[in-house]
């Protein structure tokens, strides 16, 4: 009975391809009008009072606005990342104790039939 | 499962307040009505077991509360993980958060039950808490409604859901659910298998 150890591989593999999938490919940027207009505002609050004159600040305003969606969605991943790590490591750890148990009653088996025939 | 990363991540349509964080829900959810799952069969092989003292009944309820008690613990991790971005907090004693916490310290009591007690008594009585430990999921999946709890939904919510969503919260329940079934199947097998040695041990020191 090899299964639990063939699953233990299935429950890596997965693991393994969830993880490399995420950190090799490109993230899309999911963005909402209202994430952007969050963003926008608090970056035009944190500048000076004084109303936008020139084209140069508009620029600086709207890379602030990106850098804030972009930190934004870094957290958010976080937090998604970390779930799914969790629900992985959990299935990852009981398989592993399954298979632990397994190998240790194929061997108690053993002993006791080799017992029983001597 | 597979098909259900592919859902959740590549087809179901990103939640407007929550955003990428709410993908979470699929996994939680779904592990959540596993558990439930697991724990009604628990329930009623404990039932079996106490009507016909059978042992394939009482290798069946332990495995499937065991594999219960994961999926528990899953819920009781990733619901954090969504309120600390949700809500600003890892716990609140909520109704709903409490009542899940109680049922998983009841299925922990279960099997501190089970290694405590002579092999006789510890099936009778980890049935009974079996039976008894059920009455909880109910509680458990009411309380929102019961205590007027609003940090979850009702229990209604699935409806209002988008179809990308709820194909994909679907398809990742069934394929926990068959997880679910494969290793009760594997983990009954591994708990007969101990059985079988320990009559043959049991055997050979009486001969």
């Amino acid at each position: 009975m090899l299964i639990p150890k063939t699953f233990l591989f299935i429950v890596m593999f997965v693991f393994v391809l969830f993880v490399g999938l995420f950190l090799l490919s490109e993230i899309p940027v999911i963005i909402t009008s209202d994430e952007v207009f969050l963003a926008l505002s608090e970056s035009i609050d944190e500048s000076v009072v004084t109303p936008i004159v020139n084209e140069a600040k508009v620029e600086m305003l709207v890379k602030q606005s990106v850098a804030k969606l972009e930190q934004r969605q870094a957290t958010r991943l976080k937090y998604l990342v970390s779930a799914y790590f969790a629900i992985w490591l959990i299935f990852f750890v009981y398989t592993f104790w399954l298979v632990r148990m397994q190998s240790e009653l194929l061997k108690r088996l053993e002993l006791v039939e080799k017992s029983r025939k001597a | 499962m597979f098909w259900a990363l592919y859902l959740v991540f590549g087809c179901a349509v990103v939640e407007e307040t929550m955003l990428e964080v709410q993908k979470i829900f699929y996994f939680h959810v779904s592990s959540a009505f596993v558990a439930f799952t697991a724990y009604a069969f628990t329930c009623v092989c404990s039932l079996l077991y106490l009507i016909r003292k059978s042992e394939k009944f009482d290798a069946l309820g332990s495995a499937s509360a065991e594999i219960g008690l994961v999926f528990c613990t899953i819920v009781l991790v990733t619901g954090p993980i969504w309120a600390r971005f949700a809500w600003g907090t890892w716990w609140n004693w909520e109704a709903r958060l409490t009542s899940t916490l109680i049922l998983w310290l009841m299925y922990i009591g279960y099997f501190v039950l089970r290694a405590m007690l002579d092999i006789d008594l510890r099936k009778t009585y980890s049935s009974v808490l079996g039976v008894l430990a059920f009455l909880n999921v109910p509680i458990v999946y009411y309380s929102v409604e019961v205590w007027q709890d609003r940090l979850h939904p009702p229990t209604n919510t699935k409806s209002q859901l988008p179809p990308s969503m709820t194909e994909s919260w679907l398809v990742s329940w069934l394929a926990l659910t068959l997880l679910y079934v494969f290793l009760l199947i594997l983990r009954t097998q591994l708990v007969q298998m101990k059985s079988r040695i320990d009559v043959l041990q049991y055997d050979q020191v009486n001969r």
